[in-house]
């Protein structure tokens, strides 16, 4: 028994003794211990405005960022739980944002702390509304061509290789296929991977092709597309090995 | 972790987005969504089926416990029933139709059943889980509608054979039903015949397929006549055994139709006298339920009120005025009668206080009976005060049953008074066929005796009981 609260105080104490230290002027711990609860202060933030997060350039994003800082600053320790602390801080201040950014905007809706049901009206919604309407007949552009082969988007969900090798793996051979003329011709023209010509030229044996078919295909359209955004996801991936 | 994504499908239930690691992920729906933005997510908006699965396990165990404790409660609370309020008695209902009810201690039908064919025509889902009184009269009303009571054929018969003899609660199932009936305004005029009976004749009533009731009606009828069969008595209907055994079986008369000036003006006058009474009496209901649960058979409070009624004739030319009174005196009479008989009713030790309130009570009866008869009773009531006074302790355990007993019959007597000479008559044969011929002899040799006391004692006491009469009402 003892022990076990021994373990609680000692997980207390210890992230107590962080914040200890990042008052005291520890700059590192400080960047540490936000980067450890950025998902703590992204969950907190979609809880007020009902959305996801849209990258980091989000306003939303940097407020929420901000009041935990705010909070590490604020914070002192006889005042109970940190994180709760954090959380009604971070509320707070997206509260104050999003009523703001609604005020210089024509109509107003949000949700305060999840209470109403209301929709809140993304007040960027009005500036980059043809690029979203481009994005959206680029993704629904790859769904029909994805459909003219015969693969439907969940299915890849359950579909695509777990591994992150596979996965690269398989982007290799899609990117083959793309790029060598007589591969792209068949491929679209059978509606399939050129199995056999993939074997002979590439190495590439017929067990993964088929196992890995569908994702397979689906990167090769997607390489033949223009939509970059997916694609620097896929160099992205490569990159970082 | 936190995850980049850009959603590349929109369902009613998810979203799709491909990854910044390629994957192609399910996520929660949130907000508004449109294809091809880029979303960051964690952990927690990840639909995965995993998850899924283990919630509806605990689901469906959740589920599972439920269903298993209500069922355990349900079945507990069903034997803890059966096992505290199994079937007390058996109440059966004949006319031609021939049914039985069982009912628990609180006089609440648990089954019903017909004893022969007509029987199933009057039975009805309702009348399981109600009282038995107001099943009763579902019954009969059933049967006016299915023309089993008809003018000619108007007589039915009520029978309760109790099967616990530990009985602390009793009702008195005859006086329950008259009132129900009463209230009913059906426009037969309905002849209630009410026999008590037990155990032993319940079970001979099963060995041949008889309702109890009927099978009481035999036994009457064969003490008079040998020859009657108990198949006769199966297919008679109650009306035409009556007919056939007159001298036999004594009627009461539920005079539904009869609910006219007469009967509702002395109704209301006696009620308005005697409503504290009623009130108190109810209060004390249960002891008075003591003292009749303590008789080995309620044919001997019957006894008792036949012989009530033998004495109004006896004692009063001028019966119906002096109806009340006389029912008063009598029980007076009784009272050292009963004594004399060694409690025929084995009443245990009544409170003391209960006892002065009932002569309380008794006191203020006939004092609201003096208001309706003539002047010429008041001296009758005096003397009959006189006479209770001077047998005070001795009579404090008779009090209550007589009390509730005078209720009734005075309910039942308004709407009787035309037949109480019949209904003496019959009583008194009745008694002698109810197989208490000794005690009923001793019963009506004694109130002959104590009448003759009584009138010795009215002559005497005369001014001095006035007296103590005052000192008795304060």
């Amino acid at each position: 028994m003892a022990k076990i609260l021994n373990l609680f105080t000692n997980k207390k104490s210890e992230f107590e003794l962080r914040l200890k230290r990042i008052k005291d002027g520890d700059k590192e711990e400080r960047e540490l211990i936000i980067s450890e609860y950025t998902p703590f202060i992204i969950k907190t933030i979609t809880n007020v405005t009902n959305r996801y997060i849209e990258t980091e350039n989000d306003d939303e994003y940097s407020v929420g960022l901000y009041a935990f800082n705010e909070a590490i600053d604020k914070y002192e320790f006889n005042k109970g739980n940190f994180l709760s602390f954090a959380k009604l801080v971070i509320k707070n201040r997206v509260i104050d944002y999003l009523r703001k950014a609604a005020s210089s905007k024509k109509t107003v809706l949000f949700s305060d702390a999840g209470e109403s049901s209301e929709e809140v009206l993304d007040p960027r919604d009005n500036e980059d509304f043809t690029y979203n309407y481009d994005m959206r007949d680029q993704i629904l552009e790859l769904q029909s061509r994805l459909k003219q082969f015969g693969i439907y988007i969940d299915e890849l969900v359950e579909r695509s290789p777990k591994h992150v090798d596979t996965r690269l793996n398989s982007i290799k051979i899609a990117r083959y296929i793309i790029q060598d003329k007589e591969l792209k011709t068949d491929f679209y023209r059978k509606r399939a991977i050129p199995v056999n010509k993939l074997a002979d030229r590439k190495g590439v044996s017929q067990k993964v092709l088929k196992r890995n078919r569908k994702f397979i295909i689906a990167t090769a359209v997607i390489f033949d597309s223009n939509m970059d955004l997916l694609k620097n996801y896929i160099n992205e991936v490569e990159r970082r090995d | 972790m936190i995850y980049k994504g850009t959603i590349v499908k929109e369902e009613r239930t998810h979203l799709v987005v491909f990854t910044n690691s390629c994957e192609y992920i399910k996520l929660k729906k949130k907000g508004k969504t449109q294809l091809g933005k880029e979303i960051l997510f964690i952990q927690d908006d990840i639909i995965t089926g995993i998850n899924n699965r283990i919630y509806s396990f605990h689901k469906i165990a959740a589920v599972l416990i439920f269903l298993i404790i209500t069922t355990a409660v349900m079945g507990g609370l069903n034997l803890g029933y059966f096992g505290l309020n199994s079937v007390y008695a058996v109440v059966s209902l004949d006319i031609n139709p021939s049914i039985e009810f069982k009912i628990n201690e609180d006089s609440i039908v648990e089954e019903v059943n017909a004893k022969n064919q007509d029987g199933k025509e009057i039975i009805v889902s309702e009348m399981i889980g109600i009282k038995i009184e107001d099943a009763i009269c579902i019954g009969i009303n059933n049967a006016i509608d299915k023309r089993y009571l008809t003018e000619d054929n108007d007589t039915v018969l009520i029978s309760e054979a109790k099967l616990k003899n530990d009985s602390d609660i009793e009702f008195h199932l005859e006086k329950e039903v008259v009132k129900k009936m009463e209230e009913n305004p059906s426009a037969y005029d309905i002849k209630l015949v009410y026999v008590n009976s037990n155990k032993k004749s319940l079970k001979e009533a099963e060995k041949n397929n008889i309702s109890v009731g009927k099978y009481e009606l035999y036994k009457m009828v064969s003490n008079d006549n040998e020859n009657v069969t108990v198949e006769e008595i199966k297919n008679m209907n109650v009306t035409q055994i009556l007919n056939k055994n007159k001298n036999v079986i004594k009627v009461k008369e539920i005079r539904k139709g009869n609910l006219n000036k007469d009967n509702v003006k002395e109704k209301n006058e006696k009620d308005n006298n005697n409503k504290d009474i009623d009130d108190f009496d109810k209060g004390n209901k249960g002891n008075k339920d003591e003292d009749k649960s303590k008789s080995q058979n309620g044919n001997n409070k019957d006894n008792t009120a036949q012989n009530n009624d033998d004495k109004t004739k006896v004692v009063n030319s001028n019966k119906n005025n002096n109806k009340n009174n006389n029912k008063d005196n009598n029980k007076d009479n009784n009272k050292s009668e009963e004594r004399s008989n060694g409690n025929n009713s084995k009443k245990g030790i009544e409170n003391n206080e209960n006892q002065q309130d009932k002569k309380k009570d008794d006191n203020i009866k006939n004092n609201g009976n003096d208001n309706k008869n003539n002047q010429s009773q008041k001296e009758n009531d005096n003397k009959k005060r006189n006479q209770q006074e001077q047998e005070q302790e001795q009579e404090q355990e008779q009090e209550q049953e007589q009390e509730q007993e005078q209720e009734q019959e005075q309910e039942q007597e308004q709407e009787q008074e035309q037949e109480q000479e019949q209904e003496q008559e019959q009583e008194q044969e009745q008694e002698q066929e109810q197989g208490n011929t000794d005690k009923n002899k001793e019963n009506n040799n004694k109130n002959k005796g104590n009448n003759n006391k009584n009138d010795n004692n009215k002559e005497e006491s005369g001014e001095k009981g006035k007296s103590s009469e005052k000192k008795g009402n304060n």
